[in-house]
């Protein structure tokens, strides 16, 4: 047996010139492989009475360690099924000079990045720390504001840091605050967003934040599924397919706010008169704006405790789903027993693929296709 | 846009499942990898010459789904006006022309179930059964439907169950 895998290397010999037999008594083979002008040291143990490379292992140097973390799975699947010793070499060379490349176009970050960042966290506390990623190129430290609110600071970290500065963002309603900052470090950081919170520039927020928190802890949102302190829209559920749109100022946070109901035009046309006619009576301060919007609207807005899914059902009923390509159901059928929501871009697609439809200008008319009332629908940009 | 249609497929395979159909033994897609291709089997309406017999359907989705109908088509041999004893193939309008995004997999195969028992001989695909009927030779139709019913849905059940 052992003979006809030496058998084997000596045929290989041209391809591999490095590889000898390193002992008697076990089936190893040890040698260097050359990839990219550089020799990686490794050695290959064949379990005893095997002819195959079935159960073989590889060892390695450090280096050639190093280049297949992460790989050592595909790697050992390929040792299996590899019938001979070249057939694996070659795979081998393969995967190893794809590595190498890639790690080239990874530069390595400088001496004392990692101590620097240590020494950083120690000063500042680790309990500020919130998340980072395996490569610490990222991290997120989190800040509490003096209404206790919890807020979040995105630091992306340079490879050649600490010799070029930090990008530093955090969520806030501003344009101008959520613009990347450049920190020397994250002391500055740290101390930059809480200055910020004794400068009262976060605390300019607190109203804004405080009816937003009002919002997502009584009503059905729908949009944006995970707030962020800088979405200033919340896109609340109204049942039967109906929904409301809500946009705070974040400078003017007690003005009025921009709003906008979707859904089946009878069921909203007669909201929409409610506001009209009760818009003068948002005087009230004391109230919260979904307060003040439950008052003009005459209505409670369903929560997510008193309601299911089901009930708010607003999915597009030709694709089935709320989120088309970022955009939602703001289609509805018009006729009060139907309401069926649609996207845009799914009603349009299918009115325009029904040869009945009329189209005048940008605008399709055709027919529901649940219910078969008259429906329309503007073209779609994409 | 097949993600989409995924999508749009993965709700429909769960509303089967969620409340199956004794009427329609299975739905769902052949191969776990590819979600365009699904297999039916209709379970033949009581009190009809279709009693007692079993029919696999193949389902092909096309990638534009739902605003294209499915092409469905009869594995299992079965005499009916309106569907070729030959290929399989289905003439129903609601899987042609008048078809609409409303319908699902699911009620489009209730559609064809309920076609068995109301045929259109005045569009027929299977001449000869069409012919029976057109006559006013009922009782000739039925016989005729339930011999096939026997022959090819009863027996086909019991092999698919035993392999």
């Amino acid at each position: 047996m052992k003979y006809t895998i030496i058998q084997i290397i000596l045929m290989d010999a041209k391809n591999f010139p490095l590889l000898v037999p390193s002992d008697v008594d076990e089936p190893s083979y040890c040698g260097f492989i050359t990839v990219k002008g550089q020799e990686l040291a490794f050695q290959i143990k064949l379990e005893n009475n095997s002819t195959g490379l079935k159960n073989a292992k590889l060892y390695g140097s450090p280096k050639l360690k190093r280049l297949i973390f992460g790989h050592e799975k595909a790697l050992q699947q390929r040792l299996e099924q590899c019938a001979s010793f070249s057939e694996f070499f070659v795979d081998l060379k393969d995967l190893l000079e794809l590595l190498m490349t890639k790690e080239k176009t990874d530069p390595s970050p400088c001496e004392n990045y990692y101590s620097t960042l240590i020494n950083e966290l120690n000063s500042i506390g680790w309990d500020k720390l919130e998340a980072f990623n395996p490569s610490l190129k990222n991290l997120s430290l989190k800040l509490n504001d003096s209404s206790g609110r919890q807020h979040s600071i995105f630091v992306s970290l340079p490879f050649s840091y600490p010799q070029t500065p930090l990008i530093v963002h955090a969520e806030l309603p501003t344009p101008s605050s959520t613009t990347s900052n450049h920190m020397a470090s994250l002391k500055d950081a740290v101390s930059f967003y809480s200055k910020v919170s004794l400068d009262k520039e976060l605390e300019k927020f607190q109203y804004v934040w405080s009816m937003l928190d009002d919002i997502d802890a009584h009503t059905w949102v729908l949009e944006p599924c995970k707030p962020k302190r800088s979405d200033l829209i919340r896109r609340i559920a109204l049942g039967n397919h109906c929904s409301l749109q809500i946009e705070l100022d974040a400078s003017y946070p007690k003005g009025e706010c921009q709003y906008r109901l979707f859904g089946t035009e009878s069921l909203i046309s007669p909201l929409r008169e409610k506001i009209i006619k009760n818009w003068n009576t948002w005087l009230n301060f004391d109230l919260t704006i979904r307060q003040n919007f439950e008052n003009i609207l005459e209505i409670t807005f369903p929560s997510t405790q008193t309601i299911s899914t089901s009930d708010i059902n607003i999915e597009c009923g030709i694709c089935y789903s709320y989120r088309h390509e970022d955009s939602l159901p703001d289609q509805s059928c018009n006729n009060a027993k139907c309401g069926q929501p649609f996207h845009r871009s799914c009603l349009y697609e299918w009115l325009r693929s029904i040869p009945s439809t009329k189209q005048s200008f940008n605008t399709f008319f055709g027919n529901c296709p649940y219910c078969n009332d008259a429906i329309t629908t503007t073209i779609c940009d994409q | 846009m097949v993600n989409a249609v995924s999508r749009r497929l993965l709700k429909e395979l769960k509303d089967y499942q969620k409340e199956r159909n004794p009427d329609l033994i299975e739905l769902s897609p052949i191969q776990e990898d590819n979600i365009l291709v699904w297999k039916a089997v209709l379970r033949g309406e009581a009190e009809t010459p279709y009693e007692g017999g079993h029919w696999t359907l193949r389902i092909e989705i096309p990638k534009n789904y739902p605003i294209q109908p499915p092409k469905m088509k009869f594995l299992t041999k079965i005499c009916h006006p309106n569907i070729s004893f030959k290929t399989g193939e289905i003439c129903l309008d609601i899987l042609k022309a008048a078809w609409s995004p409303a319908w699902t997999l699911q009620s489009a195969c209730m559609a064809i179930r309920l076609l068995l028992s109301n045929p259109e001989p005045t569009s027929p695909l299977n001449c000869d059964a069409a012919n029976l009927l057109r006559c006013g030779d009922f009782m000739g139709y039925e016989s005729l439907v339930r011999m096939y019913t026997q022959l090819y849905a009863m027996s086909q059940t019991d092999n698919e169950g035993s392999a």
